[in-house]
């Protein structure tokens, strides 16, 4: 009587979407990741990923503009940070350059040199179309002479 | 711990003097720490004009304020004036003896205010001037003068205290627009103490001064550059 195979099946260290760069990766250049990225190696450049969330952990030495949906650091980091949601500056990090966010949080122990700025998202111009009509409307108002007094 | 102090602090008793913070040598020094209001800082924010967007620069730098800076819609600058002043100079005896020495103020300067002219529109300067000697005291307010916009106001905290031979290093952060909260953090011979006049003479470069009245030892000053 045979039994059924046993499957193994290989479990990445990670949660699945997130990328690593462990401690001992060097890159220079740019990143741009699709999924949540961990850098916990160095790197000097750029490191993108817009939707995600990049986690600069503790052993991480970046330097580099970040751009991501959300920012954590636990490492050191020179370059500005900007962060569509929000960065996070956590206990033992060290970031030297400017936040750009809509929301922010610094622990106790964390230090920033460099300033922080909100990020608003800008008002969007209204179409050409719509402008021209708007000004026509306003034109128009402008020329409708005021109602006279009804005649007795 | 509060409450002892808030005891402390009754009007109707003799203020404690900064230097009784100095623990006995048998007892750990327990840090000190307090809640405050503060006008001052109240009519600093008010200065402000209720513009946001403003770049203040904040020479302690404490992440609480960093935060509530943030929140308020402006733009803070923390800067890492402290850290300077301890990688230069050490926080030991013999600290400010270091000013006098070229190569260490180098190093000073080369680590905090390396910002832009005119950069400013409000300083956070807390305590930070009573640590310098006048040596290292003029150029550093005209550094800070030459970074601000005119019409900044700077908020500033002196140690009123003039018998006290050690007094605590606070980290000042913002709890609310009119109150601080305060963690002592080292504890330093301050440079030289500073009267009223004392003040109104170092910041006669800058415009208007406005002096509040000193509570719980720490006189408040607001200065328009």
């Amino acid at each position: 009587m045979s039994t059924a195979p046993t499957v193994r099946s290989y479990e990445p260290e990670t949660p699945r979407g997130v990328a690593t760069i462990g401690k001992a990766v060097y890159v220079k250049g740019q990143i741009i990741a699709r999924e949540d990225l961990i850098v916990d190696g160095q790197i000097e450049g750029t490191v993108e990923a817009h939707e995600h969330r990049i986690t600069i952990g503790p052993n991480g030495r970046v330097a580099a503009t970040i751009k991501a949906r959300h920012v954590i650091i636990q490492g050191q980091v020179t370059g500005n940070v900007e962060g569509s949601e929000k960065v996070e500056i956590r206990n033992g990090a060290k970031l030297l350059g400017d936040v750009r966010t809509v929301k922010f949080v610094c622990e106790e122990e964390g230090t920033i040199n460099g300033s922080v700025a909100s990020l608003r998202p800008e008002p969007k111009p209204a179409p050409a179309s719509e402008a021209k009509e708007r000004a026509a409307s306003a034109a128009a108002t402008a020329q409708t002479p005021a109602p006279s007094e009804p005649k007795k | 711990m509060f409450d002892k102090l808030r005891n402390l602090f009754q009007p109707d008793e003799e203020p404690p003097r900064l230097a009784a913070y100095s623990p006995p040598p048998d007892q750990p020094a327990v840090p000190l720490e307090l809640t405050r209001p503060s006008n001052g800082l109240e009519q600093f924010f008010q200065a402000l004009g209720g513009q946001d967007r403003l770049k203040v620069l904040d020479l302690c730098g404490s992440p609480a304020t960093t935060e509530y800076l943030f929140e308020q819609q402006q733009i803070p600058r923390p800067d890492p004036f402290y850290r300077a002043l301890e990688l230069a100079f050490g926080s030991g005896p013999g600290y400010l003896d270091r000013q006098l020495e070229e190569d260490r103020v180098e190093i000073f300067t080369q680590h905090t205010l390396d910002h832009k002219e005119g950069e400013f529109d409000a300083v956070l300067l807390w305590d930070c001037l009573q640590y310098l000697r006048p040596e290292l005291l003029g150029p550093v307010l005209e550094q800070i003068r030459s970074i601000t916009r005119p019409g900044a106001p700077l908020f500033a905290i002196f140690h009123a205290d003039d018998r006290a031979e050690q007094v605590p290093v606070f980290s000042y952060q913002i709890q609310a627009r009119n109150q601080l909260y305060l963690l002592e953090r080292d504890r330093r011979q301050p440079a030289q103490h500073f009267s009223n006049q004392a003040i109104d003479r170092i910041f006669k470069n800058f415009g208007l001064r406005k002096f509040f009245l000193a509570r719980d030892q720490l006189r408040e000053v607001l200065i328009w550059r």
